[in-house]
């Protein structure tokens, strides 16, 4: 068996490893970190550009190779599996949680609070958009500014999104530019955006993707990177409070076992193979499988409901500019006194019903400038998408289990995803669809609202390994250190309690840097008495 | 035995490939100069007027060349929530030459209008609904319009505006609206 060791070992190469690896290489220079990572790299940015225009031709998929192929669960929404996991092909949205996403429990009776204080997490989500590289401008809600401005300037709203907001705005509320990791200016060794409009297969690098942190650390020596192996194991001390090895095998070399040894463990594999590596590692000992003493590994599972429609504006629009929204925080407070509610909302240019057709409503066919005329007359009223994301909250029972039918060619079960939300999400979600149509009624005034269409699944998975103070209601503590094992550290969107009504990577990623300090802590950093949220002027 | 039929009899050959790609190209490459010819008039009628005798055959050059670029068995993009892996399907264009042939009876004497109701005909009769979202290889007539209406030029001619969408353009002029086009 072939073994390696460090001072840390990572397994799961998205996002969440990323991050951890960067700050690392800054707070214990001399520690050696290990990532392990099931699927390939993807580091040729020139493949990246040829592959966007096949992606454009012909819609092949802009990353070819990007999951393994017996590699799946039932239940998923995404099979990427790849150095940069789902952060490869993100929009790179980073819209912040509110401080009621925290104070649940204790504000409305609701779920659960996180193990952690708002004004200390808002520090690291600054620090976060900081190595993210997020462009935004100033919040009109004054609860929603950040304590320290965006690192780089607000993308300008393209003439679309200023039309858009003047008819949004109708409705009194509010709207901003939706804060994003994409570069305004040439920003930590990575492009200007190029405005390509096809942000999931970025050509320039201007949108963050953790690829460029793994190949920065890798270029630099800090960072040992292995790809295309997949870890089945986590082994347990004789005492079992510690890990003392992860095991698996390389998938060009399934026959040969190899482990990894490291005082430290970190898990970093996403909301569901966390979970699942968790139960797969399961023993005499440990029947239920690792850190799961509570029973919760795999459980509370979460994330976020969804209504959207189409609306026609009272303006003339072109759409392609750009991949860009506005979104609107009006509706993240809830008073208390009022029936709970939360949801963000987002407005898109869309063009919906207004593309080129063959045929025209009677059936004829369409060719040369009938076609065009046909085409024409259809855009001169621009179209909104809009998305209301809603806070529901998960019951114990929303759970990723083990399904001994369908297992991987070495024969370990896969997982099965099954979502469910808790009784008091289920028994107020005709008010909160209520609620959400007012609000398009509302931003629609006397336009015709097109299309309606309310979410089949859960958006942005989280949950499974969720972080809290007591150790039978929680996997881990609010730095993601497993309560059963001391070494063991859980990172990234699995250890989200609940999963807010707004897209998560800048939360969870927030969270992990504030993982990182303590696993650095660990390994010997001591933070200076006057440690300060590092410097937004610095860039990483 | 002329040079010119030996080729012809040597790419059909290639058609018969099992292999869906060499297959393909043995397609394309069968199309003859008649065969261009004939699609360049088609493409003369069902395209937009405004893009000219020159722009209509960049369009001509250009989808022959999207045609010959498809591979099938590629892997497509899934889409958010679509976890499956599913794959772009075989691509046969061997209806093209026998629907260019049957155009070709009156595209050299007929007027635009008459070329016009004969490819109509021709789409109703393959049973062409919508354009394709990729080449499919059931109407020459649908995959070039396919083709020419997913571009971005386009898009700029429809709302007579430099939108220039997927063409990398930079930031600058963003906020503003687009240019007339061609003023740019």
């Amino acid at each position: 068996m072939q073994t390696h060791e460090s001072d840390l070992c990572i397994v799961g190469g998205g996002i969440s490893a990323a991050l951890i690896s960067q700050k690392l290489s800054e707070l214990a220079p001399d520690a050696t970190v290990t990532v392990i990572e099931a699927g390939d790299r993807f580091f040729d940015l020139r493949a990246r550009g040829q592959n966007r225009r096949r992606w454009l031709d012909y819609r092949e998929n802009a990353w070819p190779g990007d999951f393994i192929e017996d590699q799946e669960a039932e239940g998923i929404i995404s099979r990427t599996m790849a150095v940069g996991g789902s952060a490869l092909h993100w929009g790179g949205v980073c819209n912040r949680f509110s401080r009621e996403d925290l104070e649940l429990h204790s504000r409305y009776g609701l779920a659960v609070d996180w193990p952690i204080e708002w004004a200390e997490f808002e520090r690291y989500t600054c620090e976060a958009e900081r190595r993210l590289g997020v462009q935004g401008e100033e919040a009109p809600y004054p609860e929603d500014r950040p304590s320290a401005p965006y690192p780089m300037p607000a993308m300008p709203l393209s003439y679309n999104l200023q039309q858009l907001k003047g008819w949004a705005e109708k409705s009194g509320i509010r709207f901003q530019g939706t804060p994003e990791a994409k570069n305004t200016v040439p920003y930590d060794g990575r492009s200007v955006c190029m405005r390509c409009n096809t942000c999931t297969v970025c050509p320039t690098g201007a949108r963050y993707s953790p690829d460029f942190t793994f190949r920065k650390l890798l270029d630099e020596g800090r960072l040992t990177l292995h790809d295309r192996t997949l870890i089945r194991k986590l082994i347990p001390d004789e005492s079992g409070s510690r890990i003392v090895a992860a095991r698996g095998l390389h998938r060009d070399r399934p026959d040969e076992e190899v482990e990894y040894r490291a005082p430290i463990f970190a898990i970093a594999s996403g909301y569901v193979w966390s979970s699942h590596l968790l139960l797969l590692s399961a023993s005499a000992r440990f029947p239920d499988g690792l850190a799961n003493r509570s029973g919760l590994v795999g459980r509370y599972l979460t994330g976020h409901s969804f209504v959207s429609a189409i609306m026609e504006t009272d303006t003339r629009l072109y759409p392609g500019m750009m991949s860009h929204s506005l979104v609107s925080r009006e509706f993240f407070r809830c008073p208390s006194d009022r029936p709970f509610v939360r949801h963000d909302l987002r407005v898109w240019e869309n063009e919906y019903g207004q593309g080129p057709r063959l045929r025209d409503d009677s059936g004829s066919v369409l060719l040369g400038d009938d076609l065009l005329d046909d085409w024409r007359s259809r855009t001169r009223r621009g179209m909104a998408r809009v998305r209301a994301y809603y806070d529901v909250h998960p019951a114990r029972d929303s759970a990723l289990m083990l399904d001994a039918n369908r297992r991987n060619r070495y024969g370990d079960p896969l997982p099965r995803v099954e979502h469910r939300l808790d009784e008091p999400t289920r028994a107020r979600e005709a008010a909160t669809r209520e609620h959400i149509l007012g609000v398009f009624g509302r931003l629609a005034g006397d336009g015709a609202i097109l299309d309606t269409q309310y979410s089949t699944y859960l958006d942005h998975p989280c949950g499974g390994c969720r972080m809290g103070t007591d150790p039978s209601e929680s996997v881990c503590d609010s730095f993601g250190r497993t309560h059963d094992h001391e070494n063991l550290f859980v990172v990234g969107a699995s250890t989200l309690p609940t999963g807010g009504c707004t897209n998560g990577t800048l939360t969870f990623s927030a969270l992990t840097l504030r993982s990182a300090e303590e696993i650095g802590r660990d390994l010997g950093w001591k933070p200076a008495e006057t440690e300060l949220p590092l410097s937004r002027s610095e860039a990483p | 035995m002329t040079r010119r039929f030996l080729v012809r009899w040597a790419l059909s050959l290639l058609a018969l490939a099992p292999f869906a790609r060499v297959r393909l190209f043995a397609q394309v490459r069968s199309l003859d100069e008649v065969d261009r010819a004939t699609l360049g008039a088609l493409a003369k009628v069902a395209l937009p007027s405004p893009l000219g005798d020159e722009g209509v055959e960049d369009v001509v050059q250009g989808f022959l060349r999207w045609i010959g670029g498809y591979r099938a068995g590629a892997e497509m993009s899934p889409g958010y929530g679509v976890p499956r892996l599913r794959r772009t399907p075989d691509l046969d264009i061997s209806s093209y030459r026998p629907q260019l042939q049957a155009l070709r009876e009156g595209t050299d004497r007929e007027d635009s209008a008459a070329v016009k109701a004969r490819i109509q005909d021709s789409l109703e009769a393959a049973g062409i609904e919508a354009l394709p979202s990729r080449p499919d290889g059931r109407h020459v007539a649908a995959d070039l319009l396919s083709y020419y209406l997913g571009s971005s030029e386009a898009r700029d001619l429809c709302y007579q505006a430099e939108i220039r969408r997927h063409t990398c353009p930079g930031l600058a002029g963003l906020d503003e609206r687009p240019a007339p086009l061609g003023s740019a």
